[in-house]
């Protein structure tokens, strides 16, 4: 083993340096939400830099965590979550894998087909449509299952597919295993990070979804937790002149938007943790080796 | 281009003997197309309102055919030339300064030794992602404020004046480039640590043996390796190239910076506001998939010469 | 290994879906029934459920609240059947268009009352396709409450030449906007309450330079406001322009405010006041907003919404918390250097609507339940609750029983802009507050008088020049005053103004003036006739 040259250990402290102020640079927004979440709400008129609370109170959380359209957002995007990122993660795989194979007849219109949806868009109106047609309005499905397959996800789980070794997969097919096979039982064991990526990107885009529930959803007890979150939020209304007086439009306290976006963020923040030994150097590796 | 190349039966009688041969890739297949195919594909009718005078009381199907009108519409603003210019600047500085910075930080992360630090670090970096627009840009905002932000406090109290930074348009296009790369940056290392998990230590090893140092390591070893998946990432954000990023641009723009930051889609935006035009807002979507297809392409088609996987 | 991932991931799925699916059994925007009443027999039968759905845009959208229980059993007394409301809550400002327009698609997923606001291109496609109900017979019979509410000015703008599809959720009182100040920074230094827009301007520099509020920091601003051209009245309106509106000139032609020759002096005026540092440079972009300026307490002056002079507003209570001593003081409107002086007027017109749908099954009931909404007491009860319970009021003045997060439970303000009233039924209105509001009124006359509020919503070239002209105006205007650009500019912003489709736009507003005022008198007739009797 060799020795540690000194190059390499000052190369280390710096890097650890330069990682100890990004890190700090990227916390310091959830920081401010959390002082500002933690403020007295008539203290915060304004701005400021919040590096401490202004005042103290616990009110906006109180506020929060115990308003009903919090809780049933949250159990609907809990739900919706989970179902689509299970289906979604699965669904990709399998389609990512198939034209990844250069034999499979057909693999280059396949994946032109699948490439044009992610430029070009029917817009709301025949979205909408479509899923009336089906008698999925108002319902969680779908909140589901249109956003099960995107093109990106499938192009780079593809990719990884393509970057397996041949032989494993050729050693499995003599003996005497078939296409399923070798998928469910060789290929999807080795694709522990893809497949931990993808299901985590699919995670968050279900997480921080808001607008197919204001597209398909109208009973608020089904909102996800994210339109819940941006109806609190967004008093963005057109100054064209046209709107309700200044004095009317109903903002929450700095405060309890605060608040509000920590709470609904939390969760999806501590997927990632749990998800990381398979972004491990060399954890791949050793799954073919044993 | 529809080539399937290395199959061992090149006549046109294999094909189905292909077919046959890989059923179960179909089977493998089929549940994802279809649900590509019913969810995307059945709705992109709606792309001819591009095409049309869209009246919600006809609905999609029964509004009037204006051909290239709606398109002209949008060519024929005074400032098309400008909006379309700031568009495509914007996306490209994101893409040229944005598109390095995960893989550098992502090969920085990599060479943290395991344990807490690492693990903390790399879930640290990525919580600006999560931050929607509304949110970040209100703390950009009071970052930056003229009367009372950090900024302009570190100004004064070093005896000089205050600077309204947000209505200066030199400084505009890198405030949006620059907050882009702050909240994307750690989010894009995740992809490039998966493809550098497979890579296998004994390469390091042999490379160290070799006598290379970790500069040498990483151009060698690790880069290559996540090539294809560079690749990959990069044509797929051309894709976006007309992307500029609305919500980013459309909360931090005030008029006096319209000149260099007004947008295509900011712009529409507006005179969807007037005059409820959705027809125009296709439009220009069409538009910017149009040239955002081209771009991906060519971009394939160049990296498909080169040797390298494409996209297909 | 390998088999325990995929089995534990098709397990997970499959417990998503069984979960997804007993929830989404109980589906269907319809919930319960509609009303079960056939067409034959209309309001006849008394003892028939009357089922209503209606849209819901303002307040805290708290579904299942006791607001909706409270109204249901208020309307369910009042119209002697069983009354069942079905809110459907709109999603946020950004996205209730979208939400608006797709349940207008269809005649199933339209809802009875349906709200809506700056929708004019879809509200009159709706009337084409004939999905919305003339008002007028209906109001005839049940609509007392609201025929003696709306003035007829305000009605005219929402008549469609013998009909009525729409009604006014809301309308802003006439005059809802007042120059402020702090009063006790003008005793701090001394100085007499200005009257004229000289006076104003010395004021203003008083308190950005001579250390107001006696902490002995220069941190204080002379005058602050949202980033909209209202925002600067004091400057504009005492030249005797409206920088955002058509103006009726001596001559008796209509022109665009911001090409006004007066507009020039105004801006000037700004350009050395900014520079000078007594406008906050904030007022030039969208990002902070001028409520929480008013609340910090470190401006001098404001143009603002009467209603922050309340004790009990939000804003009123955190500056005083913040600042004890401050004290806001409403002031005349200033009077420019033609002797000229007026406040912001609202138009009169309502800024959102309510209408009722072809999907409602009783029409006329549906318009009872409205009249009875727009009753004082009905409006009080649901924008305020129940009074001992929820507020009292001590001699008239009113005094809050519950804090805000229980309003919001209660559902306190869900049906907000449902024909809200403004008068003494907003029992949260001080005296002083009330005469404001009323002072208000006559002080925007003048400008009232000036301007043209436009009914019509088909205006062609308006629709297709508008966009790029306001952004000509506010670059040009926003530069001359940050600086940014000298104030001849001012002169070519005039000339593109009018080669860039403003020509067109002016004589299409002239056209259109004429127009209206023949409208409005065939509508004078009209009233006379077929509301009056009503009342």
């Amino acid at each position: 083993m060799l020795g540690i040259s000194r190059g390499e250990r000052i190369f280390g402290v710096i890097n650890r340096s330069v990682m100890l102020l990004l890190t700090v640079a990227m916390i310091y927004p959830f920081w401010y939400l959390v002082m500002a979440s933690l403020s007295d709400p008539k203290l915060t008129a304004l701005g400021g830099l919040y590096l401490w609370p202004k005042g103290f109170s616990w009110d906006a959380y109180i506020a929060v965590l115990g308003d009903a359209s919090f809780w049933s957002g949250f159990r609907v995007s809990v739900i919706v979550t989970v179902a689509g990122t299970a289906i979604g993660t699965f669904l990709t795989a399998t389609t990512a894998y198939a034209i990844s194979k250069k034999r499979l007849q057909g693999r280059m219109a396949v994946s032109f087909f699948i490439l044009f949806t992610m430029l070009f868009n029917g817009g709301l109106v025949p979205n909408y449509l479509l899923l009336k047609e089906l008698h999925m309005l108002d319902t969680l499905w779908a909140l589901i299952v249109p956003g099960t397959i995107s093109a990106f996800n499938v192009f780079v789980m593809r990719s990884f597919f393509v970057g397996l070794p041949e032989e494993v997969e050729e050693a499995a097919k003599m003996d005497g295993a078939n296409d399923l096979t070798v998928f469910f039982r060789v290929v999807l064991p080795l694709s522990k990070a893809v497949l931990a990526t993808i299901g985590l990107f699919m995670a968050v885009m279900y997480w921080n979804d808001f607008f197919s529930t204001i597209l398909y959803i109208t009973d608020k007890g089904k909102w996800q937790l994210q339109a819940v979150l941006r109806n609190l939020i967004d008093h963005a209304v057109q100054s064209s002149g046209n709107g309700p007086n200044g004095d009317q439009i109903q903002v929450s306290a700095f405060t309890v938007r605060s608040a509000s976006i920590l709470l609904a963020t939390l969760p999806i923040l501590l997927v990632y943790p749990f998800l990381q030994k398979h972004f491990v150097k060399g954890a791949m590796i050793g799954s073919i080796k044993g | 281009m529809f080539r399937s190349a290395g199959s061992a039966i090149p006549t046109s009688a294999g094909r189905w003997k292909r077919i046959r041969r890989d059923k179960y890739l179909y089977l493998l297949l089929f549940p994802g197309l279809f649900i590509i195919f019913l969810f995307k594909y059945v709705p992109m009718y709606g792309i001819v309102i591009a095409f049309k005078e869209y009246n919600i009381l006809l609905g999609v199907l029964d509004s009037p055919w204006v051909g290239f009108q709606q398109f002209e519409r949008l060519f024929r603003t005074p400032d098309f030339m400008k909006i379309f210019r700031n568009t495509f600047l914007i996306s490209l500085y994101k893409l040229i300064f944005g598109f390095p910075a995960p893989i550098i930080l992502a090969l920085l992360l990599n060479e943290l030794k395991n344990g807490f630090f690492k693990r903390f670090t790399q879930s640290v970096l990525y919580l600006p992602h999560f931050l929607s627009w509304v949110i970040f840009t209100g703390i950009i905002v009071a970052f930056l404020n003229p009367v009372d932000g950090l900024v302009n406090y570190i100004l004064t109290a070093s005896g000089m004046k205050p600077i309204n930074f947000m209505i200066i348009p030199d400084y505009f296009r890198t405030l949006l480039v620059g907050t882009h790369i702050y909240k994307e940056m750690g989010w894009g290392t995740i992809i490039y640590l998966a493809a550098m998990s497979g890579v296998n230590p004994d390469l390091y090893e042999a490379a160290r043996v070799d006598g290379a140092n970790k500069f040498k390591q990483m151009w060698h070893v690790t880069l290559p390796s996540i090539r294809s998946v560079i690749l990959i990432l990069m044509i797929l954000d051309l894709g976006n190239i007309l992307e500029a990023g609305f919500m980013q641009v459309f909360l931090l723009y005030n008029p006096l910076v319209y000149d260099v930051g007004d947008i295509i889609d900011t712009y529409v935006y507006r005179v969807g506001i007037q005059s409820a035009n959705y027809s125009l807002a296709t439009a220009a979507g069409v538009f910017k998939s149009v040239i955002a297809l081209a771009l991906i392409y060519t971009a394939n088609k160049i990296v498909r010469k080169s040797g390298n996987n494409g996209l297909w | 290994m390998t088999n325990r991932k995929t089995k534990l991931l098709a397990l997970t799925a499959i417990a998503a879906m069984l979960a997804a699916c007993s929830n989404s059994g109980g589906n269907g925007g319809g919930g319960g029934s509609e009303s079960s009443g056939t067409n034959d027999g209309g309001g006849a039968a008394a003892s028939k459920p009357l089922h209503v759905s209606i849209t819901l845009m303002g307040g805290p959208k708290t579904p299942d609240a006791w607001v909706e229980t409270a109204l249901e059993e208020d309307l369910s007394a009042s119209l002697n059947r069983k009354v069942d409301l079905e809110n459907l809550f709109l999603p946020g400002w950004s996205d209730y268009k979208t939400k608006l327009n797709l349940m207008m698609g269809d005649r199933k997923s339209m809802p009875d009352i349906l709200w809506h606001s700056d929708m004019e291109k879809e509200y009159n496609s709706w009337i084409q396709a004939g999905v919305l109900v003339d008002l007028v017979p209906h109001l005839q019979k049940h609509g007392r409450n609201i025929l003696d509410y709306y003035t007829e000015d305000t009605l005219f703008y929402s008549w469609d030449d013998g009909k009525m599809f729409r009604l006014p959720g809301d309308v802003a009182e006439l005059g809802s906007m007042t120059t402020m100040l702090r009063q006790d920074w003008l005793d701090n230094l001394g100085l007499q309450t200005p009257t004229t827009l000289d006076q104003f301007v010395e004021v203003l520099r008083a308190f950005t330079n001579d250390d107001p509020d006696r902490n002995g920091k220069k941190d204080t601003f002379g005058f602050v406001g949202d980033h909209d051209w209202r925002a600067f009245a004091p400057f504009f309106y005492s030249h005797g322009v409206d920088v955002d509106q058509f103006l009726v000139q001596e001559d008796g032609t209509v022109k665009y405010g911001a090409t006004m020759p007066q507009v020039k002096q105004a801006l000037k005026l700004l350009q050395d006041l900014y520079a000078e540092g007594v406008i906050d440079p904030r007022m030039v972009t969208p990002n902070v907003s001028a409520g929480d300026l008013f609340a910090e307490g470190k401006v001098g002056s404001l143009y603002y919404w009467v209603s922050f002079l309340n004790a009990g507003h939000p804003k009123q209570m955190s500056f005083k918390e913040i600042n004890p001593a401050g004290q806001y003081a409403a002031l005349e409107p200033m009077l420019g250097p033609d002797g000229f002086s007026a406040d912001v007027p609202s138009d009169g017109k309502g800024w959102s609507f309510v209408s009722v749908t072809g999907a409602a099954e009783e029409p006329d009931a549906v318009v009872q339940v409205l009249n009875r909404i727009a009753s004082k007491e009905t409006n009080t009860l649901i924008k305020f609750g129940k009074e001992g319970e929820h507020y009292k009021l001590d001699n008239g003045t009113f005094v809050n029983l519950i804090n805000e997060d229980e309003g919001k439970q209660l559902g306190l303000d869900n049906y907000t802009w449902i024909i809200t009233r403004k008068d003494e039924a907003n029992i949260k209105n001080t005296p002083e507050v009330i005469q404001l509001f009323e002072r208000r009124i006559e002080t925007s006359q003048p400008m009232r008088d000036k301007i043209v509020f436009f009914k019509s919503s088909n205006r062609k070239e308006w629709s297709e020049y508008s966009a790029d002209l306001i952004k000509l105006r506010d670059e040009t205007f926003y530069g001359i005053i940050a600086g940014n650009l000298d104030i001849g500019a001012f002169d070519s912003f005039v000339e593109r103004f009018y080669k860039q489709g403003g020509k067109q736009v002016e004589e299409e507003a002239n056209l259109l003036y004429a127009s209206q005022r023949e409208e409005r008198e065939k509508f004078g007739a009209w009233y006379r006739d077929n509301i009056a009797p009503y009342k």
